[in-house]
């Protein structure tokens, strides 16, 4: 057709990856491009050296982990949330379990319970059980354990240890007049 | 320098298929028949670069409006074909970047099988799929260091061979030898890949 397509391939070829990269283009090289434009075999070349670069200039891998994350992360909330509270449930169970089974008081069915004002702070966590001796005007003493804000009287034979005196503590439980 | 046809200022008057060029003129050829002597060629050549005929469809129409916007760029009637071809070139390129930026934009995340493209593909899922970018990758760790560095400095960080040189204390020349070689060591290394079913 005219002078431009005279070129061969083995002229065009290591001018390739000039074109690839844009240093070369139709302006100051046309002779190139009219080979080019003719050219399926230089055409692939230029296109792999185009495609290469696209792969090159692509962002890494990191935009899945992302994703992922924001994707997940009402699951991973919710499921810290579950665990928390498993963790205080189990606390709270525990330290109610050691009042009951520690001190083992049964409350008297004759005796209606005395709620007893506390000023001291309570943790919700494990606390040890108290009792107080209360004397009579018969010269009786009765024990009153704490269960919860309540205080209920018990049989001091009850209890698991031996009960000192009315002056005394032992065997974990702490008396308090 | 940029990669795609030099801009010379975009035409504003209205686009018309029987518009010639000044390098058309002498012919009475006008774009319309431009375009359809060269349709088959420019598909040709889109079609290296996408492997779905509803995208090509799509970037040929695309470079049919650049080449009726771009027309009083084309100097001389000689080399329209070739400046066809850039403009085809360009207009791929730009199609799988638009389409890579789209996906990543949406979906926070590397493409991912769509039902845009054949067989259920994104369109520049085939072109760009984690192999092919896996082996990129691998090749290019394999370059000498001054090659990969010249590479990285223009593809990545988007450099011009002169801010190239002064990064790297050389000059322009030596700029461009480091990039020939290295695109051309990375081609011969990926040939398979990229060339296996173009």
């Amino acid at each position: 057709m005219n002078h431009l397509e005279t070129m061969t391939c083995a002229e065009a070829e290591p001018l390739l990856p000039l074109v690839a990269d844009g240093a070369i283009d139709p302006d100051n090289d046309p002779a190139l491009f009219s080979h080019l434009a003719g050219c399926p075999d230089c055409q692939r070349m230029v296109a792999s050296h185009d495609l290469i670069a696209l792969a090159i200039a692509r962002p890494q891998a990191t935009a899945p982990r992302r994703a992922t994350v924001k994707r997940f992360w009402p699951l991973a909330a919710a499921a810290c949330l579950v665990l928390a509270a498993g963790f205080w449930l189990l606390a709270h169970d525990r330290g109610t379990t050691y009042l009951q089974t520690s001190v083992a008081a049964k409350p008297s069915a004759s005796v209606t319970p005395v709620a007893v004002a506390d000023s001291r702070p309570t943790t919700p966590t494990v606390r040890e059980p108290e009792v107080i001796a209360v004397p009579r005007a018969d010269g009786t003493v009765t024990y009153l354990v704490r269960q919860g804000d309540v205080w209920m009287p018990i049989d001091p034979s009850a209890l698991d240890g031996p009960v000192q005196s009315a002056h005394g503590s032992g065997s974990g439980v702490q008396v308090r007049y | 320098m940029d990669p795609k046809v030099s801009p010379k200022g975009e035409q504003t008057s209205p686009l018309k298929m029987e518009a010639t060029a000044p390098a058309l003129f002498a012919s009475s050829e006008t774009v319309a028949d431009l375009l359809t002597r060269e349709e088959g060629g420019v598909r040709r050549v889109i079609g290296f670069y996408l492997h779905d005929h509803a995208a090509v469809d799509d970037v040929w129409q695309e470079v049919s409006l650049r080449v009726l916007r771009r027309l009083h760029t084309l100097q001389h009637q000689a080399a329209v074909r070739g400046w066809l071809y850039q403009i085809a070139r360009n207009a791929s390129m730009d199609w799988l970047r638009r389409c890579d930026r789209a996906i990543v934009r949406t979906t926070g995340e590397l493409p991912d099988p769509v039902a845009s493209g054949q067989d259920g593909r994104a369109p520049s899922e085939g072109v760009l799929s984690e192999e092919r970018i896996t082996a990129v990758r691998k090749a290019l760790a394999t370059l000498p260091p001054s090659q990969r560095e010249a590479i990285r400095l223009r593809i990545e960080d988007g450099l011009d061979h002169s801010e190239i040189a002064s990064r790297l204390g050389i000059n322009r020349q030596a700029v461009e030898v480091r990039l020939c070689k290295g695109r051309a060591a990375l081609r011969e290394r990926l040939v398979d890949i990229f060339e296996g079913n173009l």
